[in-house]
């Protein structure tokens, strides 16, 4: 288990179709940026969009519109189910030696102390500027009600909350944003494959792990050749029938491509890193998307999974390796946006679908758990711990950990405080933020 | 500090058995797919014909569409030897392929002096297999296999030999029976690694296997508890890889105790605990939704599956009754079928090579890498996602990319374009070859109007119209 299962929308046909119905087909729009046309990507757009549309053009609209806030979350996924007990360490608590006979550092191991009963895990030691600084703040036992120990289906309730499986919570939340330019890089995806977080019929997403394989371009053809070529291309994709199928799909697939590729091969002339991030594609991941940010390409919402938490067997060093790397991405993506004078506008959060089982197994590993703490970082955040220990001593049948803070609430968090739009216009509505952002 | 608001979540987990399995989504998305298609497909343009019934009437669109269903994309020699011997006769060979002579193939692999202990040689052999193999289903079903009961190198490590001997096990009974499959590769050492299940003792037993066994390869979520998976992996303990690769059976480390498994009680080993998995009503279900979303169209009916599920039962737990009953039925002609399927990188780059006579090599492998499909190296142990999941921005521009680079490539295809006469006559040909000659009409002008505009010394543009025409959203469906 390394990345997410999933079915994304197989087909847009209906949406088109229902679009057609209600009369919500938005055109194509051409529109200069940077000395070249960019077309937009109004294809025929599902109900959501339109909404957007007329809520923005009435007073006291719920939705935000792109120019209203500029602020960046970036989510990190740690896939597989990141052992919390092994990340945020109870180091004070009498029951982990039994719990944990060669799968726990001791005091004198950890990275730094967050108060006298939780400490980081050595390989964390990157994080600690951030935390001394007060810009990380550690939210403890975040689960939900009733939990499944199935990746899949874990992750979906996470990524969508099995409310109808169209739509992720940050898709839902980009789809909602209403940007009269239309930003074909409002949300990139790090990788070749699309969380389902990021799922929403008009969300303009991008998903690429390296710029400069990010355009079409022809081995020994001039550049007026390229040109000719794509202009057939996007012709071909707008003679496709908007009933046939997966129609609505390929042609915002084909038209967001074709318009962020042209953004993009824009822009990576001008960035160098002002950091050094780790070594490998979750470095390089992170690096993409401080460009985007110090670009301003207009990316709300960057993604990006760093795989292989879900250790069954072994557990020791490959989860160390995984832990270094995360501390160090963060900390390297911190320090470039900061030396660019872009940290004010960043905060990153991570989720992994759940924590691992509070007794280890013969195998040097742990099985499937519960709840598990999370973290999230920037100078936006109210640095410090939000919750309690695990609670060693309250394991369920299974052994697995009670849940304290609903991962909901910390959605509402992002939402309201830093995104600044209503959290029930993308989550349902109750879920109560947490104070653990700066009033801005 | 939480917030016990009720929610739709909640209901959900609160009856954790009764959440809808994983397939629940393409239920909402993927039904409309076809039903718009077979709506809307008439009068677009397209030439799709349709019978009073829903199936497809053309012959050529007929044989092209079980050949890529039950294969790859053909080229036109295959289409016509398609068409003079029937669908019925064609389905039935691709069915039974130890009886076709393939052993042009084989001399060319044993030519070619692979050796399979290695990753990118093994991945390079089995892609010359899907491009060349007189045996298309075989492979197909192989790679079906491969994203059902997946396994990576990533967890071989050292012993890479693994996976080549995974991937021969899943061929030899990628058509057989699901008993002697599932045994076998709960004792495959790849799989042992990927899921595990080696070193997974009576004293301390391991979930991994257990649960994904039952959730993704066989049952689906939901119809299992919690106890069972405990239960389930004890019945497993004491198969073990070791160092030099060799599985074996160590009946020290197996529990010996009594288990309680799905209901059935005994001192349950590992053949005992499939047998009960088999006779669980949800397996033939899950497997035959699986087959039936891989080969034919999202999201089937109870009533589309069905024959599918009577021939498990009426086989004994036979993978080619089953796909016989799949390949056989009037859906698998439909217009509800036709191109409802998004071709996986493999399909795409084993079809372009089929229709082009090309010979792939590494650097296509790199390609289908970048489209989101490293043979041997799925993201997961629930197998590549597929449908849409293929065309995500990044995945659709490797495509394009590669189609790019690949169309300029020397063939017999390529050549012929170059000299016709008109550049319709180009277009056509190309459509024919490529797309069973059913384009829009406006793609069709949008490419015939290129190939007027660009034309390199007064000459057809070839290589353009090649890319062009593979790069359609007609051709990236199956």
């Amino acid at each position: 288990m390394t990345r997410d299962d999933r079915h994304r929308d197989p087909d847009c046909s209906a949406c088109a179709a229902e679009a057609r119905r209600t009369g919500s087909r938005v055109g194509r729009r051409a529109f200069l940026k940077g000395g070249f046309t960019v077309i937009s990507v109004g294809m025929a757009m599902p109900s959501i969009f339109s909404k957007a549309v007329e809520a923005a053009g009435q007073p006291g609209s719920a939705r935000a519109t792109f120019e209203d806030n500029s602020k960046v979350l970036i989510v990190i996924q740690l896939a597989g189910g990141n052992d919390g007990i092994d990340t945020v360490i109870p180091f004070n608590d009498p029951r982990l030696p039994s719990l944990r006979p060669t799968l726990k550092q001791s005091e004198s191991q950890l990275a730094f102390k967050l108060n006298d009963q939780l400490g980081m895990h050595s390989a964390l030691a990157p994080l600690k500027d951030l935390w001394t600084k007060g810009h990380l703040a550690v939210v403890e036992n975040v689960g939900y009600p009733n939990p499944s120990l199935s990746h899949f289906q874990s992750m979906d309730i996470w990524e969508t909350m099995n409310l109808d499986g169209r739509e992720g919570w940050l898709g839902k939340y980009l789809s909602g944003l209403v940007d009269k330019d239309g930003h074909p890089l409002a949300g990139i995806q790090v990788g070749n494959a699309m969380n389902p977080a990021l799922r929403a019929l008009s969300a303009p997403v991008a998903t690429f792990s390296d710029p400069r394989t990010f355009t079409i371009e022809g081995t020994g053809s001039s550049t007026a050749e390229t040109d000719l070529r794509v202009a057939a291309l996007e012709k071909v994709y707008r003679a496709y029938p908007e009933s046939a199928p997966y129609a609505a799909l390929l042609q915002q697939t084909e038209a967001n491509t074709i318009a962020s590729s042209r953004l993009l091969h824009a822009a990576t002339a001008a960035y160098k890193p002002l950091a050094k991030y780790p070594a490998g594609p979750f470095g390089n991941g992170l690096q993409v998307l401080a460009e985007a940010i110090v670009q301003d390409l207009g990316m709300r919402v960057g993604y990006i999974t760093l795989g292989g938490f879900d250790t069954h067997r072994g557990q020791g060093a490959a989860h160390d390796k995984l832990l270094a790397l995360l501390a160090g991405g963060i900390e390297a993506l911190m320090a470039d946006l900061g030396a660019h004078g872009k940290s004010k506008d960043v905060t990153v959060m991570t989720w992994s679908e759940f924590g691992r089982r509070a007794q280890e197994n013969g195998s040097g590993g742990t099985d499937h758990g519960t709840a598990a703490p999370l973290f999230i970082a920037g100078e936006g955040v109210k640095g410090g711990v939000y919750g309690d220990p695990p609670a060693l001593d309250k394991l369920d049948k299974n052994g697995n950990l009670p849940f304290q803070t609903d991962f909901r609430q910390v959605y509402a968090t992002m939402l309201e405080g830093w995104l600044k739009v209503p959290a029930d216009t993308v989550i349902p509505a109750g879920y109560r933020p947490l104070p653990l952002l700066l009033a801005s | 500090m939480s917030d016990p608001a009720p929610s739709a979540l909640d209901a959900a987990v609160a009856a954790p058995t009764t959440l809808p399995p994983r397939v629940s989504r393409r239920t909402l998305i993927g039904g409309g797919a076809g039903l718009a298609a077979v709506g809307g497909l008439l009068g677009t343009g397209l030439l799709l014909r349709e019978r009073a019934d829903g199936q497809l009437l053309d012959g050529r669109q007929r044989a092209a569409h079980l050949l890529r269903r039950a294969g790859f994309a053909p080229n036109s020699a295959e289409v016509d030897a398609a068409l003079k011997a029937g669908t019925a006769a064609t389905a039935d060979a691709l069915l039974h392929p130890e009886r076709i002579d393939d052993s042009a193939l084989d001399r060319r692999l044993a030519a070619d002096a692979f050796d399979l202990s290695r990753v990118p040689e093994l991945q390079r052999w089995w892609l010359v297999r899907m491009t060349a193999s007189r045996r298309p289903l075989l492979e197909k079903m192989t790679l079906f296999w491969h994203g059902l009961l997946t396994s990576s190198y990533h967890k071989t490590a050292n012993l890479p030999q693994l996976m080549a001997t995974q991937n021969q096990f899943l061929r030899t009974h990628a058509l057989g029976n699901l008993r002697d499959l599932l045994v076998g590769i709960s004792k495959d050492g790849a799989m042992l690694r990927w899921l595990d299940g080696t070193g997974s003792t009576r004293r301390q037993p391991n979930e991994n296997y257990a649960r994904e066994l039952m959730e993704l390869f066989t049952m689906g979520v939901g119809n299992y508890s919690e106890t069972d998976v405990r239960e389930l992996s004890r019945s497993l303990t004491g198969w073990n890889v070791d160092s030099a690769g060799k599985v074996a059976f160590r009946p020290a480390a197996h529990d010996t105790g009594t288990k309680t498994f799905l209901g059935r009680t005994g001192n349950l080993g590992l053949e005992e605990a499939i047998d009960i998995i088999l006779a669980h009503p949800a397996t033939p279900t899950h497997l035959a939704t699986r087959m039936w979303e891989y080969f034919v169209y999202p999201s089937p009916s109870a009533a589309d599956i069905k024959p599918l599920v009577d021939a498990y039962h009426h086989s004994e737990h036979d993978a080619r009754a089953m796909m016989a009953a799949l390949l056989g039925s009037p859906q698998f002609y439909s217009n509800r079928a036709y191109r409802a399927l998004v071709k996986s990188p493999s399909e795409l780059t084993a079809g372009v090579a089929r229709q082009l006579g090309l010979t792939l090599d590494a650097t296509d492998l790199s390609a289908m890498a970048a489209m989101g499909q490293a043979l041997l190296d799925p993201p997961n142990v629930a197998g590549w996602a597929g449908g849409p999941e293929w065309l995500v921005t990044g995945a659709w521009m490797a495509r394009m990319r590669w189609l790019l680079a690949t169309s300029g490539k020397h063939s017999s295809v390529l050549a012929g374009l170059t000299g016709a006469a008109r550049p319709e006559d180009a277009v056509d040909q190309a459509v024919r070859t490529l797309l069973d000659g059913n384009i829009s009409d406006g793609a069709r002008q949008a490419i015939v109007d290129h190939a007027r505009v660009a034309r390199p010394g007064g000459k057809v543009p070839a290589a353009d119209l090649v890319f062009l025409v593979a790069a359609t959203p007609e051709y990236q469906l199956a």
